[in-house]
């Protein structure tokens, strides 16, 4: 097989040797035989005609001897090719429809694809990325001192912390950038070199070791004016001067998008709440070689049990111990949590494709009823079916590719828009581009496309006789009814599928409706928020573990004045100020110590949610208070630490009893705080997690945080809020910084971003879906008019009301609707488990959509048959009967 | 259109076509109208080729590198193309000669059975 085709190329690419050596060859022929005829004593000029009569006709060898050498298929391809480039030039309509509707499905599939394959499906950007993995739970940072001894599975393994902003004061200028705290071995486990200088070495994150800083290609552009003399000199990063060692290159962004420092993780066992204290670490490694992930995964459960034990204080043996803490690729791990959303996306916009390709396959049908002849006539004059059918597929796919260029375009500009509109926080955005695997991708489309738009035709033509057609007219012959057939089976497909679509962008909708419904627990209105991180430097532990509170004097200091400044701002109701907010997404859980509730073997150490708030807090925030006392200016100071806890809290640990009075204390703590209060419970972690989380809070002049969330609560609207809050934050001190300021309500819809952008996009797909749907609805209406006129016509003449007309061809609506809206249905409801994991508070097989639906195709269905209907009624009986 | 016939002789002929071009090649590499004189010279001119299939067939079996050309001379000093057999176009005659042979046995035996041969 190779060497035919290595044959065939040879032969196409010097195609005029080709040529020239078969007419040189056959011309020896003539003359050898003219040759032996002459020796016989015929003269020359008898002898050649003799030896051309025999040889017979010259041009029909010379194509079978193409055809034998294979290339008489590529004569054919081109000339199939002008064939389709002049009939479509003919029907510049068609084309115009056809190309539009396929370019439609080509573009969303192209930019969707692209979006799957720059997030989920290309390679990490690091050598031998494939080597790279996970640990998919978050550890304590302690837990890098076992993981860099004892695994064998790894050639490297490094951590960096879940916290991502730095405060950079450069040039009288505080700005908050995303910074990442990582372990020396960060950027030799990823195989990363800096472009200028060094990344860190062995041991620079540990106590003791000079402060340094890596930075982005970017930060160094936009602030640093791309100074190669930047390394070596000493920048501010949250208030402490470290020295630049190195620059990455742009194309590096990990772990997120648009990091611009990285700096060594503390990894200091003095420092035991941060070392040890939250799981807030992630662990990421290259394997050996020779090492597969499941076996690095079963050796990282294995140990599971050394890092539990290497804790300075003891955990309950169930610790580490569930589903979700295992290793995984790096990619796989990023990828996971879009993962499931962009798969149902690829699919929703697959079933787009699906739809238009049909919905071309049916404007084929159309258009061959006025073909008929030309095909009949082709096939008459001895165009092979084979031939006539690879023409008409060769048409199907001029046309799917001027589609697919047409499609491209519109990936082109919809991509970026598309990566706009999909959550921030999603992986890998930064790689998403329209390129040669995603034109690949694009190629494969418009092949699909093509093949299917031709079926419809393609099904009709063995059956199209040559008798039969070249008889035929626009009369309904039988050839024209089966057709009409199978245009009903299309549109029924189509209308199917649409169906499918519809429902899910329904259910999806109808979910998302539920979710922003749902009582985040506070009152949103007329709140702004900002976070605001003073010099990070005053926050510092000053004396080891365990003091209450940590931080110096500067920083209990900051906050309060801050505090006291906004709320003596004109038109500012409340300030409350928090270390997380409701809906942020941001949630840390210490292990505490609980009265009542002993830590023992079986009963861990409850890991419970953490805020530290200031006393207006609650009352800002509409969190009501349900018992006790909220806290005052009177809470302050380590002797009398207290707490306030959420209600589910509260009836967790003391159910039918009052938590008031109890106490309860983070582990590591030396001493336990008294629960001087209950609150009503808020939703910290997202929407749609119905079932409380349990909180506790803790005062702000007790535990202090570096970086906190300010809540204003304002009369109305206040002018230039974010310009005020600057101001105010700058005369506290100049080298804070105030991030994040959004309104509460947009707070609330961004912690629905990505369910959002999915329904949005899979209603729009369904849009699409539908409007297609509908326009098959009518073209096979139109086509059935078309070909019953006469008898309309005659219907009419006879006596028939117009209303009896419009009926007919509404009931022939109501089949196709019918049957389509039923498979539709069908389908939908098998389907509808993909939704599982993506719809909040309402079924995946939601009765009242699965209801609605129906009636909303019908809608549209009898809306596409009114034309259709009104032309049928203005059928004139006595010009059918002329046209006869 | 072509009559029905001409079309079936060509295809009757097809395989037995490429073994006789195969079988004359065999011999010594060949020009194509030499190739048609030695088949008709084999067959003691039972058998006349159609001239204008024996190109198609050529480039066939050429296409299949069972035949490959090289430019030549003729005895009569005319530039001509010669075919020879490749070693796998050798090897395909073998096998066509073996089939072939087990052919015209199995239709004899159908041929000269007698009443006889109904018992057996």
């Amino acid at each position: 097989m190779i060497h035919r085709i290595r044959d065939s190329l040879r032969v196409l690419l010097d195609r005029r040797r080709f040529e020239r050596e078969m007419d040189a060859e056959l011309k020896s022929h003539i003359d050898l035989a003219a040759d032996d005829l002459v020796s016989r004593g015929i003269p020359r000029d008898e002898a050649l005609r003799r030896a051309h009569a025999a040889f017979g006709a010259l041009e029909g060898a010379k194509d079978a001897a193409r055809q034998a050498r294979g290339v008489r298929w590529a004569d054919e391809l081109a000339g199939d090719l002008r064939y389709a480039f002049r009939t479509l030039r003919k029907s510049p309509g068609y084309a115009a429809v056809a190309i539009a509707t396929l370019a439609l499905g080509i573009g969303a599939n192209t930019a969707i694809f692209s979006v799957v394959d720059g997030v989920l499906l290309k390679p990490l950007p690091f050598p031998e990325s494939h080597r790279l993995v996970q640990v998919t739970t978050g550890y304590p940072l302690g837990a890098m001192w076992t993981y860099r001894t004892v695994p064998t599975s790894y050639a490297g393994v490094a951590a960096y912390d879940y916290g991502s902003h730095v405060n950079l004061f450069v040039k009288g200028e505080a700005e908050r950038i995303q910074g990442r705290p990582v372990s020396a071995e960060f950027f030799s486990v990823l195989g990363v070199r800096a472009m200028v200088g060094r990344t860190f070495r062995v041991g620079e994150d540990a106590p003791g070791a000079t402060a340094v800083a890596v930075i982005s290609e970017g930060l160094w552009r936009r602030r640093f004016g791309a100074n190669r003399g930047l390394v070596g000199q000493s920048i501010a990063i949250d208030g402490t001067p470290r020295e630049v060692i190195g620059i990455v290159p742009r194309s590096f962004a990990f772990p997120a998008v648009g990091t611009d420092v990285w700096i060594p993780i503390g990894l200091d066992r003095k420092l035991v709440s941060s070392v040890w204290g939250a799981q807030n670490a992630t662990l990421i490694g290259r394997l050996k070689p020779e090492v597969t992930v499941a076996q690095a995964d079963a050796e990282h459960r294995a140990m599971i049990t050394t890092v539990r034990e290497s804790f300075p204080f003891k955990l309950p043996d169930i610790w580490g111990k569930h589903e979700r803490n295992h290793v995984e690729a790096l990619d796989a791990a990023i990828g996971e949590s879009v993962q499931g959303r962009l798969t149902l996306l690829l699919a929703a916009v697959g079933l787009v494709l699906l739809v238009a390709c049909v919905n071309v396959a049916n404007l084929n049908l159309t258009r061959l009823a006025g073909r008929e002849r030309e095909v009949a006539v082709r096939q008459a004059l001895g165009g092979s079916r084979l031939r006539v059918a690879r023409q008409l597929v060769v048409e199907q796919l001029v046309l799917a590719a001027a589609g697919g260029l047409v499609g491209i375009g519109l990936a082109l500009i919809g991509t970026p828009l598309l990566v706009h509109w999909l959550p921030p926080d999603t992986p890998r955005l930064d790689e998403v581009t329209i390129d040669p695997r995603v034109l690949g991708f694009t190629a494969i489309a418009i092949l699909v496309a093509g093949l299917l738009a031709s079926l419809g035709p393609l099904i009709r033509l063995p059956r199209a006789g040559r008798a039969e057609l070249l008889g035929a007219g626009s009369r309904g012959s039988s050839a024209g009814q089966g057709r009409h057939r199978l245009l009903r089976a299309l549109v029924g497909t189509e209308i199917a599928l649409s169906v499918v679509l519809v429902i899910g962008a329904v259910i999806l909708i109808r979910s998302l409706e539920r979710l922003l419904a749902v009582d985040p627990g506070v009152v949103v209105e007329r709140l702004t928020v900002a976070r605001v991180t003073p010099n990070p430097n005053w926050c510092k532990d000053e004396a080891g573990p365990c003091t209450c509170p940590p931080g110096g004097a500067a920083c209990r200091a900051f906050f309060p004045a801050l505090e006291e400044r906004l709320a003596a701002l004109p038109g500012v109701r409340g300030v409350g100020l928090g270390s997380t907010l409701p809906l942020d997404g941001e949630y840390y859980t210490f292990p505490m110590s609980v009265e009542d509730h002993p830590i023992t073997p079986t009963q861990p150490a409850p890991l419970l949610g953490s805020h530290t708030v200031s006393p207006e807090y609650f009352s800002v925030l509409g969190i009501p208070l349900l018992e006790g006392r909220a806290f005052d200016k009177t809470d302050r100071g380590p002797d009398n630490p207290v707490v306030i806890v959420s209600r589910a809290l509260a009836n967790r640990f003391w159910p039918g009893i009052s938590a008031v009075g109890k106490h309860m204390k983070p582990v590591w703590m030396p001493k336990m705080a008294t629960i001087v209060g209950v609150v009503g419970d808020a939703r910290y972690v997202g929407l749609s997690v119905d079932t409380p989380t349990q909180d506790f809070y803790m005062p702000m002049e007790q535990w202090s945080v570096g970086s906190m969330l300010v809540a204003l609560k304002t009369v109305a609207r206040v002018g230039d809020l974010e310009a005020t809050l600057r101001r105010e934050v700058a005369a506290v001190d100049p080298t804070a910084t105030v991030t994040q300021v959004r309104s509460m309500e947009d707070l609330l819809l961004a912690s629905a971003a990505s369910p959002r952008s999915t329904t949005t996009l899979i209603g729009l797909f369904a849009a699409i879906a539908l409007v297609l749907g509908s326009i098959g609805v009518y073209g096979v209406l139109s086509y059935g008019v078309t070909q019953r006129r006469r008898e309309i016509g005659i219907r009419m003449a006879i006596g028939a009301a117009p209303g009896a007309v419009k009926g007919m061809v509404l009931r022939e609506a109501a089949r196709l609707l019918a049957g389509g809206v039923v498979a539709g249905l069908g389908a939908a409801w098998l389907l509808a488990s993909v939704l599982e994991g993506f719809v909040y508070g309402v079924s995946v097989h939601d009765p009242l959509t699965f209801a609605m639906v129906p009636l909303l195709f019908a809608a549209v269905g009898f809306a596409a048959s009114y034309l259709p209907a009104r032309r049928a009624t203005r059928v004139s009986p006595t010009e059918v009967m002329r046209e006869e | 259109m072509a009559s029905a016939s001409q079309s079936e002789i060509p295809e009757l002929l097809q395989g037995t076509l490429d073994m006789l071009i195969l079988k004359a090649v065999s011999v010594g590499p060949m020009h194509g109208y030499g190739i048609l004189l030695r088949i008709q010279h084999f067959s003691r001119a039972a058998l006349e080729i159609q001239q204008g299939s024996l190109y198609p067939a050529v480039y066939r079996l050429e296409h299949q590198e069972l035949l490959t050309s090289e430019w030549g001379t003729s005895e009569n000093n005319r530039r001509a193309k010669f075919y020879s057999l490749t070693p796998a176009g050798r090897r395909r005659l073998k096998e066509e000669r073996e089939s072939w042979s087990r052919l015209v046995e199995a239709i004899s035996a159908v041929l000269d059975a007698t009443p006889a041969d109904l018992r057996a």
